[in-house]
């Protein structure tokens, strides 16, 4: 394996990982997958097989372990993703909302089709309800949420994040 | 405590499942994802029973019985539960029983057709799943996989090797291996019998045949000491797979890949069709009255005292017993089978190959000692009983030159130099001498070496031994070719008796035993043999440049003196051999080679590991012309005026073996006089060692060719870091020369922390590292 193939988990999430093991009975790791993902996402946007190679190294257990949760859970990215990540609910009362029209306005105003990614925004649809129904229809960018949507409002939000910059 | 089931009274014990009472009492209840063997997933439904009072069906398998409940494997409610979850499961499966291989043996099918409905309501596209290839032994079908996870919990429970696992959800859920690893468990054949759909197929016969052609015949392992059982099944007198036959105090359900896909070498290449003489320096095939008539001229010609009979530890016990009485009828007395050994002190007292307790009983040990044993890929079996061990918290402590990788955890290793491992058994020794209450005589040539300060992990295991009632120390297969590797078995003997722990000698081949038992060695028990003279073992056969050598059923390299073997032949007047299978290159040493047909092809018994002795039925007709060797050796002896009735048969000779050898009282116990304690390994320099790729281990195996496609071929070393340094390799480079005397060989180096300090691991997986040279001996590496 290549050097630059390797990937080290920072120190700094090492102590988180390893107190979180504490939560659980002795010799139980892998409860701490989930949570280690989570970090390991944050830090890098997507999880590389280097990433599950290293956590599953530090965790003592196989790397196809990490790799069923990893692949399991939506909230994990296995390929390349841009900048911000919108996901848009279309669960049940999002879509009695109207969630189909914002996902197909968001596909046409970012030219990218649902599930995939451009260098700045990666465009998802939710299956699972993101417990916001009261706020239908509802997207998630960078895990906040903006409820309510509209067209207008969903230009203003993108608007805003272009500024950011 | 009591229910019913389907009106049938049926008693349980607490917490026992539904399903488990069902069996019990012959009540049918269809099933995927339950397996007695695996845990519960519970994630199939197909085995929805009714409860009578519950407002749904039950699971069955994951349903502890409630008392005085009644159930119903049979009412509407649970046939029709039952015909859903069909219906389900085959939305996503393909119909293509026509053309897998598991149709006529699928469960699948089986419960379609008993639980199903005629007809199928989905009209819409089933899931189709891209295949990877996970290596030679298993070809993969994944659309027809039924997401049982079976296969999953195979690899994490028994293998103790997870190597599938589910990756995704939903209907994009898939069994595969993390990105593109093959698969590399020695026992992942498993995995194709507990599939219950034709998803995973045996790659060597895939679409080669139907289930209901075959003929299956029983058949006993002939690759490790284990002696598992295993039926081959036989499609137009050829081999065409083979399956474990349950036997629960040996392999249980389970076969090692070794013993699975062997087969595949029957009709390689290499295997000798016809006898063939040497005529005019060319070898030339002959009749086989032909061969015999020059047999009996050139053996007449030699001094009886100047053959030597070598004959295969995997050869069955009729052959080794007649073998050895053709030779000593012709007063032929230098027969060995210890060919790979290369210590021969006190031979005459060549203790019994042989595990002290019976090999179900080891899972009820609570500690365990490994002397360098690879046992895992040697005798997968027994490692699984290790495993299931461990998983029931017994400590198992190992002493190995290598951090071999086992399908368990170590609580205690301790990594030596092989030039040691004869010094760290004696600080054993010493230690338990002290802390043990049970004494025992060790002698003053020991005494003498104790040092005063046995280290703080031997102290540990020791300390583990005593605290233990039910202890078991193994000594490791690949050991036989020690130095020192009788020293090694007395040091064995009196620490399993100071630690009260029962012992067991590992070895490589399947009927060691029985070798010993029919007395293939020099100076053996009087009820073989009158005779009196001291005689040749394998090694001074070897030295001694006789005039004539017969070797049954071995290849050169299966010799630890490989290289003496071959001058030795080529000095000889009369080399004969029996052979299924001869190189080109040794076949010019041979004057006269006789076909053999292999154990597949032959009854016969073999003698494992505890002195079970399991016998076989012919399998297949011998390849071409080939005999069995019971049938070959017999005629010789006819030849010779033995007084053999013309009619014997294989049943007369078992009996024969079985009088004359199974009654007989041997003494097994091991007494050591005039020990001299002096050990031969001590290379003062860096040396080889490891032992044999277990796909390379016997004349079958090595020419297996799915099996042999596991493991990678090419030349490799490993050394680790500190060795490297010391000297002097240049580690950014990968590749190095080894040098052993005169012959080199260029190798890729692999920098590993498992090898223990100045020594270097070969896995003896070709050719080129016997011609190189021997295990055991000083080796030396330099820069490219
Ligand atoms: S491959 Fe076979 S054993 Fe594995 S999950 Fe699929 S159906 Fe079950
Ligand atoms: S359905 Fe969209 S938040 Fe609940
Ligand atoms: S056998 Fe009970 S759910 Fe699969």
């Amino acid at each position: 394996m290549k050097d630059k193939d390797l990937y080290n988990i920072p120190s700094e999430a090492c102590t988180k990982i390893n107190e979180w093991l504490l939560k659980f009975p002795d010799g139980e790791k892998k409860p701490a997958i989930i949570y280690a993902l989570h970090l390991i996402q944050k830090e890098n946007k997507y999880i590389k097989s280097k990433h599950v190679d290293a956590l599953a190294n530090l965790l003592n257990l196989k790397k196809i372990d990490v790799y069923e949760v990893a692949s399991f859970y939506s909230m994990f990215e296995l390929e390349k993703v841009g900048k911000h990540t919108i996901s848009v609910c279309t669960n049940v009362s999002c879509m009695l909302k109207g969630s189909d029209e914002i996902l197909a306005y968001l596909e046409r105003k970012l030219k990218i089709k649902v599930g995939t990614s451009s260098d700045e925004y990666f465009l998802k649809d939710e299956r699972e309800c993101l417990a916001a129904c009261c706020g239908a229809p509802m997207m998630q960018v960078d895990h906040r949420y903006y409820e309510n949507l509209t067209k207008e409002k969903v230009d203003k939000i993108i608007r805003d994040i272009e500024n950011e910059k | 405590m009591k229910i019913k089931i389907n009106n049938k009274e049926c008693v349980f014990d607490k917490g026992d499942t539904l399903i488990q009472i069902a069996d019990r009492n012959g009540i049918h209840i269809p099933r995927f994802c339950y397996h007695d063997k695996l845990s519960i997933a519970a994630n199939c439904r197909m085995c929805l029973i009714e409860q009578a009072g519950a407002n749904k069906p039950q699971p069955a398998c994951s349903t502890p019985a409630i008392e005085d409940q009644e159930y119903f494997t049979n009412s509407d409610l649970a046939l029709d539960s039952q015909k859903n979850t069909m219906e389900f499961l085959l939305i996503n499966h393909p119909l293509d029983c026509p053309v897998c291989d598991q149709g006529g043996m699928c469960e699948l099918q089986d419960l379609a057709l008993m639980h199903g409905r005629v007809k199928s309501r989905y009209k819409e596209d089933k899931r189709v799943v891209v295949d990877h290839n996970i290596g030679p032994l298993i070809k993969t079908n994944m659309t027809r996989c039924i997401h049982c996870t079976r296969c999953v919990r195979y690899g994490e429970e028994i293998a103790g090797i997870k190597e599938f696992g589910s990756i995704g959800r939903g209907e994009t859920m898939e069994i595969r291996t993390y990105l593109t690893s093959a698969i590399n468990s020695p026992m992942s054949g498993n995995m194709i019998d507990i599939c219950p759909v034709g998803a995973l197929n045996a790659s060597p016969s895939h679409m080669k045949g139907r289930t209901w052609e075959l003929e299956k015949v029983k058949f006993i392992s002939n690759h490790d000491c284990v002696g598992s059982n295993m039926d081959i099944h036989v499609l137009e007198n050829k081999v065409f797979r083979v399956v474990p036959h349950e036997n629960n105090k040996i392999n249980e359900i389970w076969l090692s890949d070794r013993d699975r896909f062997s087969y595949e070498a029957l009709d390689h290449n290499e295997r000798v069709k016809k006898p063939t003489a040497k005529i005019n320096g060319r070898h030339t095939e002959v009749e086989w009255d032909q061969a015999f008539e020059i047999i009996k001229n050139n053996l007449d010609s030699i001094n009886s005292n100047d053959v030597s009979g070598l004959i295969s530890a995997n050869s069955t016990i009729e052959e080794q017993y007649l073998f050895q009485k053709w030779l000593r009828e012709m007063d032929i007395n230098n027969i060995d089978y210890r060919v790979s050994q290369n210590d021969f002190r006190y031979q005459t007292e060549e203790p019994f190959p042989k595990i002290d307790i019976p090999i179900d009983d080891i899972e009820n040990m609570d500690s365990i000692l490994l002397i360098d044993s690879n046992i895992t890929y040697e005798q997968p079996i027994l490692s699984h009983k290790l495993r299931k061990l461990f998983l029931k918290n017994a400590k198992i402590n190992s002493i190995h030159t290598y951090n071999y990788t086992y399908n368990f955890d170590l609580e205690n290793s301790i990594l030596i130099n092989p030039n040691f491992l004869v010094d760290i058994l004696i600080d054993f020794v010493e230690y338990l001498s002290i802390t043990s209450n049970r004494k025992f005589d060790i002698p003053a040539e020991i005494r003498k070496k104790f040092k005063g300060n046995a280290k703080k992990s031997v102290q540990e295991i020791a300390k583990n031994l005593l605290a233990k009632k039910n202890s078991l120390i193994l000594l490791g297969s690949s050991l036989v070719s020690h130095p020192d590797y009788q020293l090694l078995k007395i040091l064995t003997n009196m620490i399993s008796i100071m630690a009260n722990s029962s012992k067991g000698y590992l070895v490589e081949n399947c009927n060691v035993a029985g070798a010993w038992l029919t007395g293939c060695m020099p100076n053996t028990t009087k009820k073989i043999s009158k005779d009196k003279n001291s005689r040749f073992n394998v090694l001074e056969a070897i030295n001694n440049k006789l005039d004539s050598y017969i070797i049954y059923n071995l290849e050169f390299i299966d010799f630890y003196h490989y290289k003496e073997l071959k001058k030795s032949l080529d000095n000889a007047k009369f080399v004969l051999g029996f052979q299924s299978f001869v190189t080109e290159e040794e076949k010019s040493f041979y004057d006269v080679i006789l076909p053999l047909a292999t154990a597949f092809e032959s009854p016969g018994t073999f003698v494992n590991i505890e002195n079970e002795w399991q016998s076989f039925a012919q399998g297949c007709k011998p390849y071409y012309m080939s005999k069995e060797g019971w049938k070959i050796l017999t005629k010789l002896r006819l030849q010779n005026g033995a007084s053999i009735d013309n009619s014997v048969d294989y049943i007369d000779v078992l009996n024969e073996v079985d009088s004359v050898v199974r009654n007989q009282k041997f003494n097994m116990e091991e007494k050591y006089n005039n020990l001299v304690i002096e050990k031969k390994l001590n290379t003062g320099s860096l040396t080889r060692f490891g032992g044999i790729d277990s796909y390379y281990i016997d004349n079958i195996v090595r020419r297996a060719d799915s099996l042999n496609k596991v493991n990678s071929k090419k030349n490799f070393i490993s050394v680790n870091k500190k060795t490297l340094e010391a000297n002097n390799i240049d580690i950014t480079k990968n590749k190095l020369i080894v040098r052993q005397n005169d012959n080199t060989l260029l190798v890729e180096l692999i920098i590993d922390e498992n090898v223990s300090d100045n020594s270097v691991y070969i896995i003896n997986s070709n050719k080129e590292y016997y011609e190189l040279g021997k295990r055991y001996q000083p080796i030396k590496i330099e820069n490219v």
